[in-house]
């Protein structure tokens, strides 16, 4: 009288992927071997925050981790949400916490009112950043149906209430999301033709002329196919360390470019400043360059999602309705095909994939040539019903 | 004016004077003359009378929307149109025999009806039908019988898959208990359609009371069900058969019934199981403790994809392997009608049966004749024979010799095609399932394998790719348009490799088929590969590795969990191929601004004019200049199929004339939107209505295209298929045990229904059951699939949402409950059951209700007062003791509210000492007897019990405590505290009051104590004399004198009046001397009269007129 769990025994891998996967499969799960050859084995402090969120989203969780931290249990309870705040570790940004738990958001037995605080900007060389997130996962929320009905409340929201950047953090997130019974099936397959560019140049504690320069850098590319790019900045000073538009101790630079289509579809793209660079070893032009050659690097993949986000629309289409979903993605990024896997391993769902698309195997763009064939993936979903949601 | 009886009325008058007449007078000369004025713009008199105008409206939009309906999801699968071309019943799904029930009280003759309907429409005349009766009723429907048990679990069973109920009652008797209690059962699992037949009609003799007794049984149908519900009678019997007229007609309802779907039916898979086998392998421990079955039947519900499934009576089981055998009872192909001699019956308890040969079992044909042991010959005999000594159980085939080599059920006869050819280890066939630890792992292996190989096929290996682009970046590349020139023929030979490696990006992302069958036989042997390793597989890890890299095993872990693709981070954007110049142009088309006739979301970049290098690279995806080796496979999607000359005109010319219609639809319509303008505001409502069927017609066409012929891979096996499925685990009681004439059915469970947890219920007593519940007593709940044994808290919910312990359900109201059982989604119906075995009287169905909420704990609280009494009382201060019985208990209660009896409020403050002591402040100085108590709530715990019901006898539920006191034959105990006894009150003495002086002489008099008491010496006043005046004196004597005449006079007038009355009475006292003889005559007389009329009414009563 119990499902099997779920058992991996390769460390920290896909870690808030299988987390949440086991949560909504209401399997146990079993992670082993975590940096079990490393001189400091088991999880680190980000792992841990992530697991200490889960543990104030849901009721009836619990976590067991041996000793040495390199092996844990979890038996999933039951998801709540509600009003949550939770002060994420600095050494990830408050997005990576974010993207983890987002496909919980609209499935708890309260709508989701969570506050983050950490680093907003700075790591976005490995992981999304809550702008990303706000300019791709959210529409993305929509399209399966979390507070699209307006006359119902408002939809999905994200507010940045405070910037923090790395490695100081202390910036602060205000995240919205309603509850569903269910979600809605998909069919996003025609990415339509990019009508607008819109995008955020941030700064904090950093002169209002470099969000400028790099926004003008990047208009300079983006300028040669549309006209209509729009790139605001966004100045943070260090003067209002504890009031609204104050920032945390850090300085920090950072653009984000989203594109718009004729058919609704957004692909995004972001990029900023390492802080571990000496001061001046990267120029705001070349950050506004490499942001708009990233997008259009995210252009040329095609398809009708951006390749961060892939993962979370395949994760949401298998808990739609017993109907097809169908989304076209461009290249298939590494992450996503282990997703696949994951998602065929615990809700039993196989998509079908049509299409001579490629898989991200890390080549550069040049050797793999100009042209990326986009991929149709569809699948029928398991007939999730959000079971915490209760009946008044 | 005249009404139906002819009388004459009196019409209204006819207007005579005013302007009224004029008008008329005018009206008629002028059609006398002819020049009457005929109205010239009937359009300005479209609204003449506004207000009826208006409720017309009103009235036809009203009775437009009370059509609407919300279109409900429908996931069944339908029975395809004479008008759908595409059909033929190889191709499309046909859906699965519709489940009647058919259910009565014992000896109402529900075997009689099945029997006569199965007579019907076949050849076949069943003489005991146990079990599930499948066959085809008309082109396009099957049918199967289910016969319900008396039994309440059966009843259960069977509302919970039936989509049609046939209640029988025997009209001779009337309506029974059990027809109540099934369709109240029906009721919480989802109502499917219900039918009345009312049989022993004939045990009635007059025409009156047939008539009556029909009419009274509809009525009281009819309140239960609907108005209007359908009632069949069956007038009779001949030869144990129903009046095939009266069977006929209802055959017809049944055929032409449509149904709702319902919602835990549309959600949940189940098959109603035709049959199952012992297949426990008997190589292996002859004592083995738990049994492997195959049951076997038809989807139902929706397409079969879960793992779990829970057989009912049974137990929770996962799936060991599911696969589709063929059809039983097909539709016959030929023909437009159905001939009576050529439907299957498919009974395979019932002894009727389509025969057939599989894996596990054989099966006689005998033709068309019902097939018993005794009667079988020639061939025959030995097959039986063979059956019966090796019995259902034997695992794979059939040894005709002793001790031979078993043969393969499909080698000895090719029957079953479309089962595949499969080893004889039943562990091996397990191909579909995913869930299987080992093929996953094994899949993955190979899959991991193709990545490798393809890569290295490709190009180089990932490692190698990372440190290439780490030299790239550093040495920035010199030339400028060095990707662009060999793009062409990489492109090509990227292509052609992919093709020659013959491996799909499906396979690549999961394994291909192959791989994972054949992996199947190795993957066996252990179950400790449970625990290997699962991603391991990957090369890197995979190898043992010489050092361990910790900053870059600590950044690679830290990439594995991100979903950004690998990003080239030291690549500065100097490297970057949109920097050079015109490369942007690729993406023009991409754009508004670029070219829209490309904008095809598989014609990524462009074909611009300086860049024929991807038209040739398009050329080469359609085939057209490079011929592709072994090309033909794969693609199951036309989409990237190639395509010659021919093809690609017709698919222009295709096209075109859509695009053609699309216009000329498109112009129409706009066109018929001038047209009713006016109607805009119904148009906009149907617009919504239309809009979202038009999205449900599309969601419906994409669920039926999408995956095609592959169907079963993406979506599972499909309703309407015959399948078998093997479960392992099955306790050896359910085998010998068993018991045809319950149905089993095997439910199919979603992911989080496998697991348990808190539930709680809005629930009610039913009004029908004789006593209230008591709280924590269990109960048999029957929820979903399952019954279980679990036990209830009740509780209420109060104002401020707190949930309030009840020690009972009330009488005729809501209340909550809370228990532990298998989650299921909020909104269930679900029904409670004392026992489900015994005689019980009256009522059997306790209780019914719905979930509510689902969670890992739930909070009831329960009243608790504790109650102290003041050691030491200081002004408003004192101190109490018994409340608590320990300093770390009172200091958990530091500023809690108290009161005492009296209404004092007060509030502790500190615990004093040991012993539970505290210190409370009180609004006014409290007494040493008073009360002292607070008020708590006590949460109460949910017990965590779930006892799921077995059939078969063996089960055993939790008795309550009464129970066992009555088996044992014990006295009920009793607590000496709850017994009631007369409250003795001592009378209070209270002090006297006492006011200290200066308070009192403060107070004003109203306030101020009145107890001066009365003297008891004259005072001067009285005792004093008065001497008067001489004035004064004569006038006192004049009014003494004054008072002394009235008095006389008052006197005087009082003894007349005494006189004269006396005088009245003396008189009406002789008057009524006078008329007493005379009102004593006049009452004589009248008793008498009366007397005489009742002596004459008995009389005539007796003479019986």
């Amino acid at each position: 009288m119990s499902s099997s769990p779920l058992r991996f025994d390769d460390g920290p891998v896909q870690f808030r992927q299988r987390i949440i996967c086991s949560i909504l499969s209401r399997r146990p799960l079993l992670v082993k071997n975590i940096r079990h050859l490393d001189q400091d084995p088991g999880l680190r402090d980000y792992e841990a925050s992530f697991l200490r969120l889960i543990d104030s989203l849901t009721n009836g969780t619990s976590i067991e981790i041996n000793e040495t931290g390199s092996q844990f249990k979890m038996r999933p309870g039951i998801v709540i949400n509600g009003e949550v705040s939770h002060v994420c570790c600095v050494s990830r940004s408050i997005g990576w916490f974010l993207e983890g738990i987002l496909p919980l958001a609209a499935f708890g037995k309260r709508d989701l009112k969570l506050t983050l605080t950490g680093v907003t900007d700075g790591y976005e060389n490995e992981e999304v950043s809550i702008d990303y997130i706000k300019a791709s996962m959210l529409p993305v929320l929509k399209e399966f149906g979390v507070g699209a009905d307006e006359s119902e409340g408002p939809g999905a929201m994200l507010r940045v209430t405070r910037r923090g950047a790395a490695p100081g953090g202390g910036g602060s997130v205000e995240v919205f999301c309603p509850m569903v019974k269910a979600l809605t099936p998909i069919n996003i397959v025609d990415p339509g033709m990019i009508k607008k560019i819109r995008g955020n140049a941030v700064s904090c504690r950093i002169p209002p002329t470099s969000p400028a320069r790099v926004a003008h850098a990047a208009k300079g590319i983006l300028h040669k196919l549309i006209p209509d790019v729009w790139i605001h900045t966004d100045t943070n000073s260090g003067s209002k360390t504890n009031g609204p538009g104050g920032c945390g101790e850090s300085p920090g630079l950072k653009c984000i470019l989203s594109t718009e289509s004729t058919t609704g579809v957004t692909l995004s793209a972001e990029v900023c400043l390492d802080y571990r660079l000496e001061r001046g070893a990267v120029l705001p032009e070349d950050l506004g360059v490499q942001a708009a050659t990233l997008l259009l690097d995210e252009v040329r993949k095609g398809g009708c999602v951006d390749s961060a986000c892939q993962s979370f629309i395949f994760l949401l289409m298998c808990l739609t309705p017993e109907d097809v979903s169908r989304v076209r993605v461009g290249v298939l990024s590494r992450y996503s095909v282990t997703t696949l896997r994951l998602l065929k391993q615990v809700f039993g769902v196989e998509m079908k994939v049509t299409g001579e698309g490629n898989v991200d195997d890390g080549r550069d763009d040049e050797e793999r040539g100009a042209v990326a064939r986009s991929v149709l993936l569809s699948c029928l979903g398991i007939g999730f019903r959000n079971v915490s949601k209760s009946v008044t | 004016m005249s009404d139906v009886t002819g009388e004459v009325h009196k019409g209204h008058r006819k207007v005579k004077a005013g302007r009224g007449a004029k008008e008329a007078k005018k009206e008629k000369k002028a059609k006398e003359k002819g020049t009457q004025k005929a109205r010239h713009n009937p359009r300005a008199f479209g609204v003449a009378n506004t207000v009826r105008t208006k409720r017309n409206m009103q009235r036809n939009l009203d009775k437009t929307h009370q059509k609407e309906y919300a279109p409900q999801t429908d996931r069944r699968i339908k029975f395809p149109s004479k008008e759908d071309q595409t059909f033929t019943k190889q191709t499309v799904q046909l859906p699965p025999p519709v489940t009647v029930a058919v259910h009565g009280p014992p000896g109402c003759g529900k075997s009689t009806l099945i029997r006569s309907l199965t007579l019907l429409h076949s050849s076949h005349t069943l003489t005991t039908p146990i079990g599930p009766i499948t066959l085809c009723t008309s082109k396009t429907r099957r049918v199967t019988f289910l016969e319900v048990p008396t039994t309440t679990a059966g009843q259960l069973d069977c509302a919970k898959v039936s989509d049609l109920n046939l209640l029988l009652i025997d009209a001779s008797y009337g309506f029974e208990m059990e027809t109540f209690e099934y369709l109240n059962i029906l009721q919480t699992h989802g109502l499917s359609k219900c039918i009345c037949v009312l049989t022993n009609l004939d045990s009635l003799k007059t025409a009156k009371a047939l008539r009556n007794a029909k009419k009274e049984l509809k009525q009281r149908f009819w309140t239960e069900v609907y108005q209007g519900a359908k009632v069949f009678c069956m007038n009779g019997t001949i030869n144990n058969k129903y009046l095939r007229n009266d069977v006929s007609s209802l055959s017809l309802y049944i055929n032409r019934s449509k149904f709702r779907p319902l919602i835990w039916r549309s959600t949940h898979s189940h098959i109603v199981c035709d049959r199952w086998e012992d297949v426990t392998d008997k190589n292996g421990d002859s004592e083995k403790e738990t049994k492997k079955i195959a049951v076997y039947g038809y989807v139902r519900g929706t397409s079969w994809r879960v793992k779990d499934a829970h057989l009912l009576g049974v137990g929770d089981f996962k799936v060991q392997s599911i696969e589709a055998t063929a059809d039983p009872c097909p539709f016959p192909e030929k023909g437009e009608t159905i001939r009576r001699k050529e439907v299957n019956v498919y009974a395979p308890w019932s002894g009727v049966g389509k025969v057939k040969v599989d894996r596990d079992s054989v099966y006689v044909e005998v033709g068309k004749d019902v097939y018993t042991s005794g009667n079988v010959e020639g061939a025959g005999v030995m097959v039986v024979d063979l059956q019966k000594k090796q019995g259902k159980s034997e695992g794979g085939g059939l040894s005709i010799f002793k001790g031979a080599k078993e043969v393969e059920a499909a080698d000895v006869e090719d029957i079953d095609e479309d089962v595949e050819d499969e080893d004889v280890d039943d562990q091996n066939d397990y191909s579909s399932d995913a869930e299987n630890p080992e093929n996953e792992k094994e899949e993955l292996f190979s899959e991991e394998e193709m990545d490798q190989n393809s890569d290295s096929e490709e190009e180089e290996s990932d490692d190698e790719n990372e440190d290439n682009g780490n030299s790239d970046s550093d040495t920035p590349q010199p030339t400028t348009m060095a990707w662009k020139d060999s793009l062409a023929s990489k492109a090509a030979s990227n292509y052609l490799s992919r093709h020659e490696s013959n491996k799909t990006l499906q396979s690549l992302i999961y394994g291909t088929d192959e791989s994972s069958d054949d992996d199947g036989d190795s993957g066996s042997d252990d179950d400790s590969s449970d625990d290997d390793e699962f991603f391991k597989i990957k090369s890197k890890s995979a190898e043992p590795e010489p050092e361990y890299d910790r900053e870059h095993e600590e950044a690679k872990f830290r990439n594995m969990d991100t979903s950004l693709p690998e990003r080239n981070t030291n690549k500065t954007n100097k490297s970057s191929m949109w920097l050079e110049e015109g490369a942007v142009e690729m993406l023009r088309d991409k754009f508004v601004t670029g070219n829209w006739d490309n904008a095809d979301p598989d014609k990524v970049g462009g074909d611009d004019d300086d860049d024929s290098v991807y038209d040739d690279f398009e050329d080469l995806e359609t085939g057209e200049k490079v011929t592709v080796a072994g090309d033909g496979d794969g693609d199951s999607d036309g989409e990237d199929a190639p395509m010659d000359d021919e093809a690609m005109r017709e698919k222009n010319a295709k096209e075109k004339a859509d695009f053609k219609a699309g216009f000329n639809k498109s112009y129409d319509d706009d066109k018929k939107g001038l047209k009713d303008d006016a109607n805009a505001g119904q148009e906009e409502e149907d617009e919504y209505l239309e809009a979202i069927k038009r999205e449900k017609a599309e969601r419906e066409l994409r669920n039926a295209t999408e995956f095609g012929a592959e169907s079963s891979n993406y979506a599972g096996y499909a309703q309407g298929s015959y399948v078998k499925i093997v479960i392992d685990g099955v306790n050896p009681n359910f085998v010998t045990t068993f018991n045809p004439s319950n149905p089993l059915i095997l439910g199919g469970l979603l992911p989080s229904e496998t697991e348990l947890g808190l539930i709680r219920a809005r629930v009610k007593k039913h009004r029908w059951h004789n006593k209230i519940l008591k709280c924590q007593d269990p109960l048999i709940f029957s929820l979903g699939w399952r019954r279980f044994q679990s036990i209830p808290l009740l509780s209420t919910e109060d104002q401020n949402t707190r949930h309030r312990y009840l020690k009972y359900t009330p009488e005729h109201m809501h209340c909550h409950c809370t228990f532990y059982g298998p989650i299921v989604a909020p909104n269930t119906g679900f029904l409670c059951v004392k026992n489900l075995e015994g005689k019980l009287k009256g009522f059997r169905v306790a209780a019914t209700g719905n979930t509510l909420e689902v969670d890992q704990s739930f909070e009831v609280v329960k009243k608790l007062k504790l109650v102290g009494n003041a050691q030491k009382i200081y002004k408003n201060t004192a101190y109490v003791k018994g409340l608590f019985n320990s300093d770390l208990e009172a200091s958990k209660f530091l500023g809690a509210a108290v009161k005492t009896v009296s209404g004092i409020r007060g509030q502790i403050k500190k615990a004093h000492e040991a012993h539970g002591v505290v210190r409370c402040t009180f609004e006014d100085k409290i007494l040493l007897s008073d009360i002292v108590f607070i008020r708590t709530w006590m949460p109460v715990n949910v017990k965590e019990y779930y006892n799921p019901v077995t059939d078969g006898g063996s089960w055993q539920g939790m008795k309550t405590k009464g129970q066992l006191m009555l088996e044992n034959n014990k006295p009920i105990e009793v607590n000496a505290d709850s017994i009631y006894k007369p409250i003795e009150r001592q009378a209070r003495k209270f002090n006297p009051l006492k006011i200290s002086k200066t308070l009192e002489e403060s107070l004003p008099f109203k306030s101020k104590p009145k107890n001066a008491k009365a003297k008891k010496t004259k005072s001067y006043v009285s005792k004093r004399a008065v001497v008067m005046e001489k004035d004064e004196k004569s006038k006192y004597t004049f009014l003494q004198a004054l008072g002394t005449v009235r008095n006389d006079k008052v006197k005087l007038r009082r003894e007349k009046n005494v006189e004269r009355m006396e005088k009245k009475r003396k008189e009406r006292e002789k008057d009524d001397e006078g008329w007493k003889e005379k009102r004593g005559a006049q009452k004589k007389q009248k008793y008498r009269e009366a007397g005489k009329a009742l002596k004459e009414k008995e009389r005539r009563s007796n003479r019986g007129e």
